[in-house]
C-alpha cells in the first residue's frame, strides 16, 4: 500500500505526462471538432452519386441501395450503367465511385473524401450484415432472404442521414491514441522498477521488496491514472463536442480498459526493449502511437480502408485500429460480433505483451548498471 | 570479531576485461572498511556485485553468513546503501522521500515517522523537510541521498563516493553523520578515492587496482609497507648544489625532485630526518626560505605500489 501509494503520487505530480495522456488528447479533439464541424452538420453533406454495375443480380443490395436512395433524406444518388458507362463517368468527376456488383461488392473509387467515405460505409455496413445473415442461414436457410432485406431496410430506414457520421472514426481514432498513451505510465513505472534503467529503481532492487508486487502496485497505479485520463477524454467528446458513442457505455469502457491495459505493456515493454535515455524512449512511443493512428485512419480516413482490404493482418495487429474499428462497430452496427472480435484480439495482442514482459522481467541481476 | 562480509574468488567480466580478477575481502562487525582506488579501479562494480544486483562469473559472496542472492531478502533487509549518483525523486519532498524509501524496509507508520525524524536529525535537514530535491543544493541532495539509504536504521552500510562534488560544510556534516552511525554500531563499507577521507574515518583500509586487491591493512601499516619514511620540502634562496651532493651521498636519502629553487626530498625508514637536515644546512650555511616535513600518504603507497597516482 505504501508503495503504491507513492508510484501513484510520483504519476500524478509529473506535469508533462499529465499533459501527454490528458490534455493533448483533449486539444487535438477541439482542433478535430473545429475542422470537422462543418462535415458533421446535415445541411454540409452532400449526397454521394454513386453507379452500379450489376455484373449479377443481388436483390437484398438492390433493396438497401434503394432505401438508401429515396426518402426525405438520400442518402445516395444510384444510377444503373454498364462497366464502361461507369468508368467514363468516374473519369469525368460526374460520380463519388461505382460498386461491381457480382458474388462479391467491390467499390471503385479515383479520389479520397467524405462522400468516398460515406460509400465505404455503406458498402462496409451491408457486407458485415450480410455475413452475419450467411451465419444464420445455416440454421433457417429458407427465412434468410427475407430477413436480409427486412433488416437492412429496417437498419438503414432507421438511420438519420445526421447520424451518418464518418467523421467520428477521427475522433475514435484518437481514443485509441490515447490509450496507447497510457505507455507513458508504463514507462515512468518500468523506470520505477529496473535496477538498470533508474538509480531509484536499483535502490528498491537491494530492498527487501519482491519487484513483481512493485510492478503489479506500479502497473494498478499507471491504470488508475490513465483510465481515468480516457474518462475525462470520453466525457469532452461526449458532453462537450457532442460525439455520438451509441448506447453502449459499458462496451465503450470496457474497450477503453483493455485498451488502456495495451498502451501501459507496450509502454513497458519500450521501457525494456530499448536501451537508451528516457527521452529517446518517449519519443518511440508517441511515434509508435501516432503511426498506429495514422494507419487507424486518423489523419486520412480511407487509410483504414485500403489497409483492411489488402492488409487485413496490420489492420489485426495495430491496437489503435482495434479499439477505433470496435468503437465504430459498436456505434453503427446492431450486432457486437465486430466489436468482440476486435476485442478479443486486442486482450489477445494484451496477453502476448505481458508474457514478454514478464520474461524479460524475471531476471533479478543485471549484467550491467 | 566476526565477519559481515566475506568474499572469495570474485570474478566478473565485461567482455575480455576483467572488472573484479579473483576479488577477496573480509569485512569485520563493527568496523568501518575504506575501499580506495581510483576511477574505474572497479569499487562501484564490488559494491553492485556484493548486492546482487549484478552478475558475477565465479566466486562467492556471504553476508551475516549467510549466501548472498538476489531473493536473500532477510539479509537485505540489514542492509543500507548509498550511492555515488543521488538515487531520489524529484516529485516526492524531503521526508516523502525519505518516507518511501524507508517505506521498502519497514512496514510500521509509526517506526517508521521515528525513524525519518532520526534520519532527518543525522543528516541536518531539519529545516528543509518539505524541499523538493530540485530547491536542494548539492550538498543538501547529497545529504538526502545519504538519509534514504540509512533511514531504516541498518547493520551494514555500503556508501559508494558519498562526498563527491561536495561542498566542505556538507562534506564534514556526511562525515560526523558517518562516525554517529558506527558509533550506534553500522558496519560500514566506504568507498571513495579521496584518501584524506580514509584516513580520517577508516579503521581497515583496502585498497584496490585493476579489480583486484593490491594492499589491506590500517592506515599506519598501510604506510609502513613502503620504503618511502618520509617526505621533506625545502624552499632555497638560491641554486645550492653543494647541498644536493650532500643529500645524494645519504643513504637514507631515496629520491630528490628540483623544481626551481625548491627541493622535495625523499627518506626512507620511520626516524626523523628534518633535525639532521636542519644541521647539515646549518654546517653548510645553506640559507633557506621555508622548510617542512611529511609523512608519506595514502597516495604515496598507491603511487609506490603501482607506479601511478590515486587520481590518474
Amino acid at each position: 500500500m505504501q508503495i503504491f501509494k507513492y508510484q501513484l503520487k510520483l504519476l500524478v505530480r509529473d506535469r508533462s505526462m499529465l499533459f501527454w495522456t490528458i490534455l493533448f488528447p483533449l486539444i487535438l479533439a477541439t482542433f478535430f471538432n473545429l475542422a470537422f464541424a462543418k462535415l458533421s452538420r446535415t445541411e454540409s453533406f452532400e449526397v454521394s452519386h454513386v453507379a452500379i454495375v450489376e455484373e449479377k443480380v443481388n436483390l437484398s443490395f438492390k433493396t438497401v441501395l434503394n432505401a438508401l436512395s429515396q426518402g426525405d433524406e438520400p442518402i445516395l444518388s444510384v444510377q444503373y450503367t454498364s462497366i464502361q458507362q461507369a468508368k467514363d463517368l468516374l473519369k469525368n468527376n460526374d460520380i463519388d465511385g461505382y460498386i461491381l456488383v457480382n458474388d462479391e461488392l467491390k467499390l471503385i473509387i479515383r479520389d479520397n473524401g467524405i462522400s468516398q467515405t460515406i460509400l465505404q460505409s455503406v458498402m462496409d455496413n451491408y457486407q458485415h450484415k450480410e455475413k452475419t445473415m450467411q451465419s444464420i442461414s445455416l440454421l433457417k436457410p429458407q427465412a434468410i432472404k427475407d430477413i436480409v432485406v427486412q433488416q437492412n431496410q429496417d437498419y438503414f430506414k432507421s438511420q438519420k442521414l445526421s447520424s451518418l457520421d464518418v467523421t467520428v472514426i477521427y475522433f475514435y481514432t484518437l481514443i485509441g491514441m490515447t490509450c496507447l498513451y497510457g505507455g507513458f505510465w508504463g514507462l515512468k513505472i518500468t523506470n520505477f522498477t529496473e535496477a538498470n534503467l533508474s538509480r531509484q529503481a536499483t535502490r528498491l532492487q537491494i530492498a527487501p521488496t519482491s519487484k513483481l508486487k512493485a510492478s503489479l502496485t506500479g502497473d494498478l497505479a499507471a491504470f488508475i491514472c490513465q483510465y481515468i485520463a480516457i474518462v475525462i477524454l470520453l466525457l469532452y467528446l461526449y458532453f462537450g463536442l457532442g460525439i455520438g458513442f451509441g448506447k453502449q457505455i459499458g462496451y465503450i469502457l470496457l474497450m477503453s480498459a483493455i485498451g488502456s491495459y495495451v498502451g501501459i505493456v507496450i509502454g513497458h515493454l519500450i521501457g525494456r526493449l530499448f536501451h537508451c535515455q528516457e527521452n529517446t524512449k518517449t519519443t518511440i512511443l508517441s511515434s509508435f502511437s501516432l503511426f498506429c493512428s495514422f494507419l487507424s485512419g486518423m489523419m486520412v480516413v480511407d487509410l483504414k480502408y485500403l489497409i483492411q482490404e489488402y492488409v487485413p493482418i496490420l489492420a489485426y495487429i495495430n491496437p489503435v485500429n482495434l479499439i477505433t474499428d470496435g468503437l465504430y462497430a459498436l456505434y453503427y452496427y446492431p450486432t457486437y460480433e465486430r466489436f468482440f472480435l476486435n476485442l478479443t484480439i486486442l486482450c489477445f495482442i494484451g496477453f502476448i505483451l505481458t508474457v514478454f514482459n514478464i520474461l524479460i522481467a524475471r531476471r533479478k541481476v543485471y549484467d550491467s548498471l | 570479531m566476526k565477519n559481515v562480509i566475506e568474499i572469495n574468488h570474485l570474478t566478473k567480466c565485461y567482455g575480455d576485461v576483467k572488472a573484479l580478477d579473483d576479488f577477496h575481502l573480509e569485512v569485520k562487525e563493527g568496523e568501518i572498511l575504506g575501499l580506495l582506488g581510483p576511477n574505474g579501479s572497479g569499487k562501484s562494480t564490488c559494491i553492485h556485485t556484493i548486492l546482487s544486483l549484478l552478475s558475477f562469473d565465479e566466486g562467492d559472496i556471504r553476508i551475516f553468513n549467510q549466501e548472498m542472492s538476489p531473493s536473500a531478502y532477510s539479509i537485505k533487509a540489514k542492509i543500507g546503501v548509498v550511492f555515488q549518483d543521488v538515487a531520489v525523486f524529484d516529485e516526492l519532498n524531503v521526508v516523502e522521500n525519505i518516507d518511501y524509501f524507508c517505506g521498502l524496509y519497514i512496514k510500521d507508520k509509526k517506526i517508521r515517522q521515528q525513524y525519518i525524524k532520526e534520519a532527518i536529525e543525522l543528516v541536518g535537514l531539519e529545516e528543509f523537510k518539505k524541499f523538493k530535491p530540485k530547491q536542494l543544493s548539492g550538498g543538501l541532495l547529497r545529504r538526502l541521498n545519504i538519509a534514504c539509504g540509512i533511514a531504516h536504521k541498518p547493520s551494514l552500510i555500503f556508501l559508494d563516493e558519498p562526498t563527491v562534488a561536495v561542498d566542505p560544510q556538507s562534506r564534514n556534516h556526511i562525515l560526523e553523520g558517518i562516525k554517529k552511525l558506527n558509533e550506534q554500531g553500522a558496519t560500514i563499507v566506504y568507498t571513495t578515492h579521496y584518501m584524506e577521507e580514509v584516513e580520517q574515518l577508516c579503521h581497515e583500509i583496502v585498497i584496490m587496482d585493476k579489480g583486484r586487491v593490491i594492499a589491506r591493512g590500517t592506515n599506519d601499516e598501510l604506510k609502513n609497507k613502503i620504503s618511502l619514511g618520509e617526505k621533506i620540502t625545502i624552499v632555497l634562496n638560491q641554486k645550492e648544489e653543494e647541498l644536493i651532493s650532500l643529500l645524494k651521498a645519504d643513504q637514507q636519502v631515496i629520491s630528490i625532485q628540483k623544481e626551481n629553487l625548491t627541493l622535495h626530498i625523499a627518506y626512507q625508514g620511520k626516524g626523523n630526518h628534518l633535525a639532521d637536515l636542519i644541521d647539515v644546512l646549518r654546517e653548510s650555511n645553506i640559507q633557506y626560505q621555508t622548510l617542512f616535513s611529511e609523512r608519506p600518504t595514502l597516495n604515496d603507497v598507491f603511487l609506490e605500489l603501482t607506479g601511478k597516482q590515486l587520481r590518474d
